[in-house]
């Protein structure tokens, strides 16, 4: 067997052998008839006859030595191969099209694949969960207070193993300037839980080590330049020594708990209750299932709530670490993946009608090939093995389109999702890509394939009718395919309008502020050294500094950035109102002026006012509305909180609404207070418009202050709008990529097809012309031609899309899935590209020489 | 590719057999000889059309029971020779005992009755 497929390969030097034995015995023959007394010619002419029928025998003898499926297969690549290079141009368009189709498709499993699909790197994850907690009203926050994960991990018997973990960040104090690095704050059984291993040394064992740490690998490089040495060595975090006693190994981020430099241990502390920052993963026993995990789960929290007030307004939820890393990235992969499968499907359907065109235009080939012996099963297997060479080569070039496309992904901006750096082309993505390839091959070979067949038993030589000649049923089947070309392109443009339409609402929204000429300084001051007063004496000191600087006009300063989302809620009463809930903000004075929000009524906050009493606070407009029911209603009243530290508060102003939380949401009521307490602290300051690049000025004035603080983090404040716009920004661009490429291909098809239709009616259009027809009747001839074709395509396309549409409504704004004006739009464009695809093969009908058109046949 | 029919390939069988006999009783022969030697001793019965001595012998080479080396003829013209394998040997042996066993058994039937 084996040699029956090499002979195969080897058929030039095995044809030549069989030739010279062959000569060997007819030179026998030969001199046995001399010998007999023939003359050497009748020797030789009889020598031959005795021989028999050589051609035969060589056929015979092939048959026995190779494979002959196998040769028929590997002469009809050769053919195709031939076929490819004699019409270049069909070539390329289709297998440009299969390229990218396939391309674009592999490229998308595999981002889905390797987000989504892939099992976590962790050992054992069907069992492996995270321990949320919910409120009733915010939904699911992530992390608990230590002392409640220290009630869970005592009680829970469903759990072989639970971690706690507390992502924090702390200053380095190494060898260069004092930096800022993420630290893991974990209890020892976080490392067998989430399959980390030690790469040199050890990792802890015990939560009874407090001062040691276990550097990651990169840090490890970056530091320690990979020293073994490294190991016992002190680092310094936040002024305190750690001893380090191991390193781990590069890793993938699990989604949030992304892979810090440096983990120290926790010592979780009993009496830490309300809020927290503790992470909680646990392993279920082999053998429990999620649901009666849960089950214990909410048992134990009910216990934990009625023991201790602070914890008693969360529940707990038992999610599958997996699910938790990937859930946020579902809707955005599921959209991509419709949106390609729609992209891949046009292609496809383009393809067919390509290869249809072609296939009508080979019927005289085909003829020929028949009558000569081919038998109709084996023309298809010729046509069939012509489309795989095909898409065999374009099937190649999309994987290379699908690896290029891989390398660029984790560089789009905007595209951040989990584990996007993981992704790759593994052996899943590319058994996919085969079957896609395959199936293209299935739905667009086919139907050509058949079509072909069955039309050269039909068709015979010799007879008038033209080479490009095709049945109606063929010129039906072709239509068709251009109305569902039409209606898919339909779609994606009409989802790309609704992109493009949200994300111009969404970047026309009014933030509130002024988002130019506004830089923020966001510095972090060490626990140690700083304690509430001296920070907000460093801040103020700060301020000052930044003042004179040359080119800023303005300075103030607040606890967070407007968008950037950090809620503080508090209950806010007044006498005949019901409660209200506002968000807080912590600002000093001059806040407003520096942001360009108006201050519509009272005045802005004052230096003295953070010692004055009753505390003044500036409401947004919205607050005054609902507490008071007006602006100037609201100056001079009083409230009353629920914040322990500042109970009463006097109104003193009202500010514009600006959006402190997301883009997305409207401003809901909040309120200013001076600043004296709060966690966070960003100086803000307004610059001119020709100031240049501040940046190392403000690193400087820190710098002067305090050399041991890292360095700060100096940005505009636009940056935090640019962060929320980025992706509905990528999903326009992509949206719109589709779209337009849906697009060509549709009208390429369309153009295709009323082209032919053209060349086909060529005599007919002569006749008419020279029985006096105008060149606006043939033009409206041809057009009118397909008028069906495109309210076919347009009805069809629009019904499409407005049940397609649905799947985009999570990532609309100020948009309903089902727009009219957008649809309206989307098919109006369709119809004026389509008619222009009719109009210019109808106005070179037109313009033909009426005798010359005569003339064609 | 065989045709697939029983008398052609009943025939086959035989062919191969009759080949391999004659290499083993000739010694190392090339086609020509091959097939000279063959009507010689079948008196004519056995017509040895080229269409289907060559084929016959490549399958032979393909069983393994024959090789072929390419030498020298006795008028020194540059032929194929094919020689008999020790596997052919032993195939020339089972077939044989086959022949035997199915010639007695049909002879018990086909024995006119005395």
């Amino acid at each position: 067997m084996w040699k029956r497929f090499l002979a195969v390969f080897r058929r030039g030097r095995l044809d030549s052998e069989l030739s010279a034995e062959v000569e060997f015995h007819i030179a026998m023959l030969e001199e046995e008839n001399v010998q007999l007394g023939m003359t050497p010619a009748d020797a030789k002419a009889a020598a031959r006859r005795e021989f028999g029928g050589m051609d035969q025998m060589k056929e015979r003898y092939r048959e026995v030595r190779g494979l002959p499926l196998l040769e028929s297969f590997l002469a009809d690549c050769a053919y195709a191969l031939r076929m490819m290079r004699w019409h270049p141009l069909l070539t390329v368009a289709i297998t440009l099209t299969l390229a990218l189709g396939i391309g674009v498709t592999t490229a998308v499993f595999a981002v889905a694949n390797g987000v989504l699909l892939r099992p976590l790197e962790v050992p054992e994850t069907e069992r492996v969960m995270v321990l949320l907690s919910t409120f009733p009203k915010e939904g699911t926050a992530f992390s608990v207070a230590e002392g409640v994960f220290l009630d869970w991990r005592a009680a829970a018997k469903s759990f072989e193993a639970m971690a706690g973990v507390w992502n924090t960040s702390m200053i380095h104090r190494g060898s260069g300037q004092p930096r800022e690095i993420d630290v893991h704050r974990v209890t020892a059984a976080m490392f067998p839980l989430t399959g980390i291993q030690a790469r040199e040394g050890r990792l802890f064992v015990t939560s009874a080590e407090q001062d040691v740490a276990v550097l990651e690998e990169g840090f490890w490089r970056r530091e320690f330049g990979g020293r073994p040495d490294a190991i016992g060595a002190a680092i310094v975090l936040d002024d305190r020594p750690y001893t380090v006693i191991g390193v781990a190994p590069f890793g993938a981020p699990l989604g949030y708990l992304r892979r810090p430099d440096v983990w120290v241990p926790l010592v979780p502390r009993a009496e830490v209750r309300g809020g927290g920052a503790v992470t909680v993963i646990g392993r279920m026993r082999a053998g429990v299932s999620q649901t009666s995990a849960q089950a214990e789960m909410n048992v134990i929290q009910e216990r934990v709530k009625r023991e201790h007030r602070e914890d008693s307004q969360f529940g707990v939820e038992v999610r599958s670490l997996h699910d938790w890393v990937v859930r946020d990235a579902r809707p955005t992969v599921v959209v991509l993946m419709g949106t390609v499968a729609l992209l891949l499907l046009l292609c496809c359907v383009n393809i067919a009608n390509l290869l249809l065109a072609r296939a009508t235009a080979r019927q005289r080939e085909f003829a020929i090939r028949a009558s000569l012996g081919g038998g109709q099963a084996r023309l298809t297997r010729q046509v069939l093995t012509e489309n795989l060479v095909l898409a065999a080569v374009g099937g190649l070039g999309g994987l290379a389109v699908a690896s290029l496309l891989l390398k660029l992904a984790p560089s789009v901006p905007g595209l951040n999702l989990p584990r996007l750096h993981e992704v790759q082309l593994d052996g899943h993505v590319l058994a996919i890509a085969t079957a896609v390839t395959v199936a293209s091959i299935l739905i667009f070979g086919l139907v050509p394939a058949w079509r072909s067949a069955s039309g050269w038993t039909r068709s015979m030589l010799g007879t008038s009718v033209p080479a490009s000649a095709t049945t109606p049923a063929g010129m039906r089947l072709r239509r068709a395919l251009v109305v569902a070309q039409l209606a898919l392109s339909l779609v994606l443009v009409c989802g790309a309008g609704l992109l493009l339409n949200s994300f111009v609402r969404l970047t026309g929204v009014n933030a509130g502020f002024s988002r130019s000429n506004v830089l923020s300084a966001g510095v972090r001051l060490p626990y140690k050294h700083y304690d509430a007063e001296r920070s907000l004496l460093f801040h103020r000191l700060l301020m000052e500094e930044v003042r004179g600087i040359p080119g800023v006009l303005d300075v103030s300063a607040a606890d967070h950035l407007p968008l950037q989302a950090v809620r503080f809620p508090y209950r806010l009463t007044t006498d005949g109102t019901a409660p209200m809930e506002a968000m807080a903000r912590n600002v000093e004075p001059r806040y407003f002026q520096v942001l360009g929000v108006p201050v519509t009524a009272g005045r802005e906050f004052e230096p003295a006012d953070d010692t004055r009493l009753p505390v003044p606070t500036i409401l947004n407009v919205e607050a005054a509305r609902r507490l008071f029911g007006g602006e100037r209603e609201a100056l001079g009243r009083t409230i009353k909180t629920n914040y322990k530290l500042r109970p009463v508060l006097e109104v003193v102003g009202v500010a514009s609404n600006v959006r402190q939380m997301a883009l997305r949401e409207d401003p809901g009521p909040q309120m200013y207070l001076p600043m004296k307490y709060g966690s966070g602290r960003y100086v803000i300051a307004r610059v001119a418009e020709n100031a240049g690049d501040l940046t190392g000025a403000i690193r400087a004035a820190v710098f002067r202050l305090d050399p041991t603080i890292p360095v700060p983090e100096v940005a505009s404040v636009g940056t935090w709008f640019e962060y929320q716009v980025a992706k509905p920004r990528l999903y326009m661009l992509l949206a719109s990529v589709f779209a337009i490429a849906g697009l060509l291909i549709a009208t390429a098809g369309l153009y295709g097809v009323v082209a032919f239709q053209v060349v086909r009616r060529t005599h007919e259009f002569g006749v008419r012309m020279a029985l006096g027809a105008e060149r606006g009747d043939i033009v409206r001839l041809v057009m009118g031609r397909e008028t069906v074709t495109i309210i076919a395509g347009l009805a069809l396309g629009l019904s499409g899309a407005y049940v397609v549409t649905r799947a985009l409504s999570t990532l609309l704004y100020g948009v309903r899935p089902s727009d009219t004006p957008t649809f309206l739009a989307a098919g109006v464009l369709l119809s004026g590209v389509a008619l222009l695809a009719c109009y210019l093969p109808g106005r070179r009908a037109a313009g033909l020489d009426p005798s010359a058109a005569l003339r064609e046949e | 590719m065989s045709t697939g029919d029983p008398k052609t390939e009943l025939l086959q069988g035989t062919l191969d057999l009759v080949v391999l006999r004659t290499l083993q009783t000739m010694g190392p022969q090339h086609g020509f000889g091959l097939a000279k030697r063959i009507g010689q001793i079948s008196a004519g019965a056995l017509d040895l059309n080229q269409g289907t001595l060559y084929p016959g012998l490549l399958r032979l080479e393909q069983r393994g029971w024959i090789r072929s080396k390419w030498g020298v003829s006795e008028n020194n013209r540059k032929a194929k020779f094919y020689e008999l394998t020790p596997l052919g040997q032993r195939q020339i042996d089972n077939e044989r005992d086959k022949w035997e066993q199915t010639v007695t058994l049909m002879e018990r039937f086909l024995r006119r009755a005395d």
